[in-house]
């Protein structure tokens, strides 16, 4: 990122899982129109509908009030549950992501994409966090080249997917301190 | 300084000095065996009730309801959403340089910084909460007691004046004179604990809910921040704490 860009997010290196897809500007148009009238959907997870996510947030928070321990063993459950599924969905989300290196932030991200785009072209990105595996579509626009790597900025992405970006941003932030710390208390 | 308070105070010395002087002379309200009975017992009473340093501290519990000025909680809350658009932009670091007064947000603020986890952020910032209010409850009910008894040594005042009156009754002219300043100390007695103790431990008792109100916003607020959620959805969050006036009238600011 230059000087000059004004930063929007804070940034962190992280493992992704990604697939991604290179778009006419005419198909990120026909895309944007599909999505709107409701024709397709940008729902990619293989394990959560839409929404399920903030749902089970939601009311995990409300239940935490109320009884904390509850709470806390059906979250566990909840993600068990999940790697369950995801064990069912391994061979098809390894044939089709890619688990690359990444620098990430709510706002974009750089990886190593293996080819060589073109600063301005638009690309469908499906990004796989990690360990959480939460799958979520985005739209970047390719806005630097550096090396062997392809700086996106997010032209479109949904609020609910962002914001869980963002989460999944602050949580890996939070190890990086802990392990930070943790090395100079040695 | 909480003009509330001091108006208070001072309202009510001159309307009860004002009816006084409208009535006769005020020596006569005077009476300085009878104010060392009221004032003398209520404190003894309070010495055996309480801690001697829960005493002596009182007149420091008393000065919050006079000086102690707190910051509103919608500036708490948008103190915390803009160091969640901070740590949302630049990093959970950042907040570390922040100059930040309220010294249990800059202690929130710190566990972020030090990567604590959110569990442990809530249980320490909640203890302390709790610990808190345990403080300020001893505080009030220091007041409140002092508040039962001056009354009640007011009346042991004029029981003491009737039975010295009682005993010396040969002359019936000192018995108006007699009765009066028995009945002094009741009055002594009555005002302390109305305009003085019962009104500053409420006084300190709102005190201290708006400070639990503002601590509970910070540790939602720093819960919020270490997640990562949107400013936005933050103040939404922290919003729901203000009472519906308040908050119409804090979305009015913006």
């Amino acid at each position: 990122m230059s000087e000059k860009e004004a930063r929007t997010h804070v940034r962190i290196d992280d493992r992704i899982l990604l697939r991604f897809r290179r778009l006419t500007p005419e198909e990120f148009q026909e895309k944007m129109l599909r999505y709107r009238t409701g024709e397709e959907s940008p729902w990619i997870d293989p394990l959560r509908p839409p929404g399920e996510a903030r749902k089970l947030d939601y009311h995990l928070k409300k239940l935490r009030e109320k009884n904390r321990d509850l709470a806390e063993v059906l979250e566990i459950l909840a993600l068990r549950m999940d790697r369950l599924l995801l064990d069912m969905k391994a061979e098809e989300i390894r044939r089709e992501f890619r688990e690359i290196s990444a620098n990430l932030s709510g706002a974009g991200l750089r990886v190593p994409l293996g080819e060589r785009p073109q600063v301005g072209d638009l690309y469908e990105l499906d990004i796989g966090l990690l360990p959480e595996y939460y799958f979520f579509r985005a739209y970047g626009e390719v806005v630097r080249l550096e090396d062997s790597e392809v700086a996106f900025r997010f032209v479109w992405i949904t609020e609910d997917d962002q914001d869980r970006l963002v989460q999944h941003v602050f949580r890996k932030q939070i190890l990086q301190i802990q392990i930070s710390r943790r090395a100079v208390e040695k | 300084m909480d003009l509330g308070t001091v108006v208070g105070l001072v309202l009510g010395m001159v309307l009860l000095t004002g009816s006084i002087l409208v009535g006769g002379q005020i020596g006569i309200f005077i009476n300085i065996p009878s104010l060392l009975i009221t004032v003398g017992g209520t404190i003894a009473a309070t010495f055996i009730r309480f801690s001697l340093a829960d005493v002596l501290g009182s007149v420091n519990v008393a000065m919050k309801a006079f000086f102690y000025k707190l910051k509103p909680p919608e500036e708490v809350i948008q103190e915390i959403v803009t160091l969640a658009n901070i740590a949302r932009r630049e990093g959970l670091l950042k907040l570390e340089k922040q100059p930040i007064e309220d010294p249990f947000l800059k202690k929130a603020i710190m566990f972020c910084v030090d990567g604590h986890e959110a569990d442990f952020i809530e249980e320490v910032l909640s203890k302390e909460l709790q610990l808190t209010s345990q403080r300020h409850e001893t505080g009030i009910n220091l007041f409140k007691s002092m508040g039962d008894a001056a009354p009640a040594f007011g009346m042991i005042g004029t029981l003491i004046g009737l039975v010295q009156m009682l005993t010396s009754m040969e002359d019936p002219k000192s018995i108006g004179p007699a009765m009066a300043v028995a009945l002094l100390t009741t009055l002594y007695g009555a005002v302390l604990a109305n305009l003085v103790f019962l009104p500053i431990a409420d006084k300190l008792s709102l005190r201290s809910e708006e400070e639990q109100l503002n601590k509970k916003l910070i540790i939602e607020g720093v819960l919020g921040i270490q997640k990562g959620l949107n400013p936005r959805v933050l103040e939404e969050v922290l919003q729901t704490f203000l009472p519906p006036k308040k908050r119409k009238a804090a979305e009015a600011g913006e």
